[in-house]
């Protein structure tokens, strides 16, 4: 079996497809067809191409004391709240909540605006990746969270070591995983744990007594030692969203590492002692094939044999250590491979990937012109993410989505009988509109979905069977029955003939200021749309 | 990942209970041949409901032992509860002064505590020992299914294909959740449903069915079409047990946690007929690292907030499935992936530590607390955790045979070979008393010397004629285990040689039929 061969075969909407829902969030017919035509290796150059970061998040809420209306002291509407102060002074406290809310909600709807707005780039899907890879999820203020988001994206295409030292000092982290609390006199291992288990080497079968292949229970203890000294200044004070060396609360002298780190030891190096450990730490192989493993559950399958163990992970981990841990050289080998497209395609969609491809890959782009309507769009996305497990900046814990690591469920994780009706329901709403409600609080989705131009673009759309398939093919994996295709026609034209679809829809065609007609056919579509969109091929990438 | 089924003919014919009829109301009668188990008319109607404590609870600031209580205040002076706070409800012992609603429901004879619950080589990594507490695996095999998945295996491994049926109309079993539990993993499917809201338990379009390929993508593709078929059928009895059930606990009123909601939800499915046996219940928080209490004030912070939501909640539960006269047929058990480390850390919290109590409540269990207090010594060590006494298996054993009626050779496939059963249950709710049950109460172990350098002589009595003597490190990593033979109702005696280990403390842990206990000894 070639594995990591570059891929040879044919360049079609269905390999371009593929590697955009792994690479992209739902893409557009757009993405795929500009795809198609740029080919495999200039899909990949664009999608790692370097972007600018994009503008700061906006107040998307009018300037006003009303219901609907905020006074932020430091953003006028439309203005960027990012470089007011983190924690204003505002009384009654109660009403500086609500600002501090109201910039969570809009960094939250402005994360799902990247995504719909990112092209053909892979960087919002590595960067939500490393979300949950060095998850925070403290509910902490949205100062915090957008430079944390930031770096993240930063280094999304970049280099992982890197990216953990600097991640290791990042106040939301510092806060979340107890670093700020870790002091010579009170040392905390909570950082430190994580640090080996979760976010480098991971944990091993267990060896010895505190001795989990890749690490040692001591290691845990030094390691929180080599990281002391690190603290945030309180949220009041104008320096606080930057992390403070306090060398007398660090432990001093050298720290002595096992055997599994080759006995290293960590001599006292004040504010860059956790830089020297962390180098030390991705001296060991195993972090190369750890993040390969993530790597590739997040963008392939959550199934590693033996085999693939071997002919994909091995050497995709090579090519990681070889260029230093920049992950941009073996994501683009995994990517151009022969395994990448030859595999069955079988991924759940998460969530964000649901919802990504009922708005933007059926053609629904947010609303422009309007700040508010545009943000709460995307707010409407991710509340609707939110309630279907997949809350960002709200992991259930440090490890993650479940559907990323729990065997032996994994992405089976993101359906039950309670969340299907979910995913259901908000499917159906993005192509009927409507209205959901989470939490006691009621949302209006307004339908989008542009379906007569997604149905113009389809050659021979008057003839039903072509219509259907062709639908299918942009919206599931693999072509459907002959069975679903006739329930689905009946969904169409309940109960009539094909030709009843071709006069109508000819008809329409011929005369499209008609708003009878627009209208009839309009409605038609919806209704298949409606039911496609909540079939179990949908829930599949 | 290919799915990997059980053959059901294979099952069958090594399966004693395959000719066992169905009672009418349709409950397949689990292991019938065991005498111990209890009955209704014949059926197993018994109910299990799990409280997950998610984060390791910090047992030692749970439940106190005055006789220790100066010592713990020596080594974790700035968390620990005043001793006037605590409140007593047994002897030495007392609850957190945020449990009162615990106190209630032992004065309803309706609380067991098991003291220092655990595993050999505890696993400090949340994860990993949540996995471990959830498929009952051993701290160094990975078993990818759940404890009460592989109890329903035995019978129902063709889950979920064909269910429900006449014969198994209800959920087998219920998380009160977003997620459904891990203990829930069978072979093929989880048996358990998610639940938030039992009036409105949601439904899901049903649209043509397409082929099933024999790939993964058949295999994801049948697993929704599956979910679908499922959510429409178990919502219906979901919700028609919702309209008949009832609650009539006035102490639900002033609860508004989200425990207590969840556990309203399960006694009113109860009392409306639901035969769902296990119910699971989640409650987070417990990881307190940092904070655990409020400086200076220590009986208010987190893990306060988190005991009496607990407390508040189970005290409701119990006095409603009384009220509602169905308590004799439910139990609960508390779990957590770990207990803390006996010092705290200088953030006002405590790391992750090693074994802890459990809670057994339902007017069935024993109103006991189960197993020693752990010893605290002032020069406890930083790693240290509280030494594991009862492995979890012989809980969930104890359980699985005594109130869901599994046979023993059962519980011996689907926990672990080396279970033994623990006296956890009112001798009035078995049918027949067991001499397995006839705990010594206060076997004393002798350690000579202790301190040592390097050879300690252990001698206890023993009514069993065979006992396995294990040593783990203070962190309750497993060091070496030996067997111990002599005669039955004897002193028994061996030399333990602890030469080859640094210096510290290490814990024997000796176990046989008729008790397990731990002893600290240090090394010098």
């Amino acid at each position: 079996m070639p594995y990591l061969d570059e891929y040879a075969g044919a360049w079609t909407t269905t390999q371009a497809r593929h590697l955009l829902k792994r690479t992209t969030f739902g893409p557009s017919a757009q993405m795929v067809d500009t795809s198609v035509s740029l080919g495999l290796q200039g899909t990949i150059d664009t999608l790692f191409a370097p972007l600018p970061m994009p503008d700061p998040p906006l107040k998307s809420i009018p300037d006003g004391t009303g219901n609907n209306q905020l006074n932020d002291p430091g953003a006028m509407y439309g203005e960027t709240w990012v470089n007011a102060v983190p924690f204003p002074n505002i009384n009654p406290p109660m009403l500086r909540n609500r600002v501090l809310r109201s910039r969570s909600k809009s960094l939250y709807s402005w994360t799902v605006l990247q995504m719909h707005y990112s092209d053909i780039s892979i960087r919002e899907k590595l960067t939500l990746f490393w979300h949950n890879h060095f998850v925070v999820a403290d509910g902490t203020i949205a100062h915090r969270e957008y430079l944390y988001y930031t770096l993240l994206r930063r280094f999304a295409t970049g280099n992982f070591k890197e990216l953990t030292k600097e991640i290791t000092i990042d106040t939301g982290m510092l806060f979340y995983l107890s670093g700020a609390e870790n002091t010579n006199n009170a040392p905390n291992e909570n950082y430190s744990r994580e640090l080996l288990e979760l976010f480098t080497v991971g944990k091993g079968d267990l060896a010895a007594p505190g001795d989990y292949t890749n690490f040692t229970e001591d290691d845990v203890i030094q390691m929180a030692k080599v990281l002391t000294g690190w603290r945030v200044p309180p949220v009041s004070n104008q320096n606080t969203l930057t992390a403070q060396f306090v060398n007398g609360n660090h432990t001093p002298g050298s720290k002595q590492l096992s055997h599994r780190f080759n006995n290293a030891v960590i001599s006292e190096n004040g504010d860059q002692e956790f830089r020297d450990l962390i180098d030390v730490i991705f001296q060991q192989d195993e972090c190369s094939r750890f993040i390969m493993r993530k790597l590739y559950r997040w963008f392939v399958h959550y199934d590693i044999s033996d085999d693939i163990e071997m002919n994909v992970i091995e050497p995709l981990a090579a090519i990681l250590r070889n260029n230093n841990y920049e992950i941009a050289p073996a994501l683009q080998v995994l990517m151009k491979s022969e395994h990448f497209y030859n595999a069955t395609a079988c991924m759940i969609k998460s969530p964000m990937d649901l919802m990504m491809s009922v708005t933007r890959g059926l053609g629904i782009q947010p609303p422009q012109g309007d700040l508010e309507d545009e943000y709460d769009h995307a707010y409407n996305h991710y509340i609707m993410s939110t309630d279907l497990e997949q809350a960002l900046f709200y992991h259930p814990d440090v490890a993650g989505w479940k559907a990323y690591y729990q065997k032996p469920q994994f992405d089976k994780l993101w359906i039950n009988n309670l969340l299907l009706p979910k995913r259901h329901e908000f499917c159906r709403l993005m192509v009927e509109g409507g209205i959901f409600s989470y939490n006691d609080v009621n949302y209006r989705v307004t339908s989008l979905v542009p379906v007569l131009e997604i149905v113009k673009n389809i050659p021979d759309a008057n003839d039903p069977n072509v219509l259907v398939s062709s639908l299918a093919e942009i919206m599931f994996n693999y072509p459907i029955t002959e069975n679903q295709l006739t329930s689905l026609k009946d969904v169409l034209i309940p109960g009539l003939p094909d030709f009843e679809w071709t006069v109508e829809y000819l008809d329409y065609l011929s005369d499209p200021s008609n708003q009878a007609l627009a209208e009839s056919v309009e409605n038609k579509l919806k209704s298949l749309f409606s039911v496609m969109v909540r079939m179990s091929e949908f829930q599949i990438m | 990942m290919n799915k990997v089924k059980i053959n059901r003919r294979d099952f069958l014919k090594t399966s004693a209970l395959a000719s066992i009829p169905l009672t009418l109301s349709g409950i397949p009668l689990f292991a019938t041949a065991n005498p111990n188990s209890s009955f209704i008319n014949g059926v197993n109607d018994k109910i299990l409901v799990l409280v997950q404590l998610q984060g390791g609870n910090d047992g030692l600031a749970t439940i106190f032992d005055s006789r220790q209580y100066a010592n713990l205040q020596a080594v974790r002076n700035n968390i620990i509860v005043p001793e006037s706070s605590i409140i007593n409800f047994h002897n030495e012992y007392g609850f957190h002064s945020a449990m009162q609603g615990m106190k209630d429901v032992w004065e309803m004879e309706s609380l067991g505590i098991v003291q220092n619950v655990g595993y050999p080589n505890q696993n400090r990594s949340h994860f990993r020992s949540t996995d471990i507490w959830n498929s009952a695996s051993g701290a160094e095999e990975f078993i990818s299914t759940g404890w009460i998945g592989r109890f329903y295996d035995l019978n129902y491994s063709d889950y979920p294909n064909g269910y429900p049926n006449a014969d198994n109309p209800h959920p087998f079993a219920l998380t009160m959740g977003k997620i459904v539990s891990e203990t829930c993993q069978g072979v093929n499917a989880n048996y358990s449903l998610s639940l938030l809201d039992p009036f409105n338990p949601g439904t899901a379009l049903v649209s043509a069915e397409g082929d099933i390929p024999a790939n993964c993508f058949g295999d994801a593709l049948s697993f929704v079409n599956d979910t679908v078929a499922q959510t429409n059928a178990f919502a219906s009895v979901i919700s028609e047990a919702a309209d008949a059930g009832n609650n009539l606990s006035a102490k639900w009123d002033n609860l508004d946690t989200e425990l207590a909601k969840k556990l309203k939800n399960v006694a009113r499915l109860i009392s409306g007929g639901l035969q769902t046996k296990i119910y699971i219940v989640q409650l987070g928080g417990f990881d307190t690292h940092d904070n655990q209490v409020v400086d200076g004030e220590t009986t208010t912070g987190l893990h306060s907030e988190l005991l009496k939501e607990l407390s508040d909640a189970i005290c409701a539960f119990q006095d409603d499935l009384n009220l509602l006269s169905v308590s004799e047929r439910v139990v609960g058990m508390t779990y957590s992936e770990f207990g803390r480390r006996i010092r705290s850390n200088g953030a006002l919290g405590t790391d992750h530590g090693t074994a802890a109590p459990l809670f057994l409540f339902g007017s069935c269990i024993k109103n006991q607390v189960l197993g020693d207090h752990p010893e605290i010594d002032t020069q406890v060590g930083i790693d240290e955790g509280v030494p594991m006494q009862y492995d979890f298996r012989d809980i969930y054993g104890t359980i699985l045979k005594d109130w869901l009626g599994l046979e023993e050779n059962n519980v011996l496939n689907v926990l672990y070979p080396d279970f033994q059963a623990l006296p956890l249950f009112k001798e009035s709710c078995l049918m027949v008393n067991t001499t397995t049950h006839n705990l010594l109460q206060d076997p004393e172990i002798n350690v000579y010397p202790n301190p040592t350098v390097d050879k300690v002589q252990i001698s206890y009595f023993s009514k069993d004629h065979q006992s396995t003597v294990r040593v783990f490190d203070s962190a309750g990593g497993f060091l070496m285990s030996t067997s111990v033979y002599g005669s039955n109702m004897s002193q028994h005696q061996l030399m333990i040689d602890l030469s080859t280990y640094k210096p510290g403390s290490y814990f024997i842990h000796v176990r046989n039929r008729d008790f397990s206990k731990t002893k600290k000894v240090v090394k010098i």
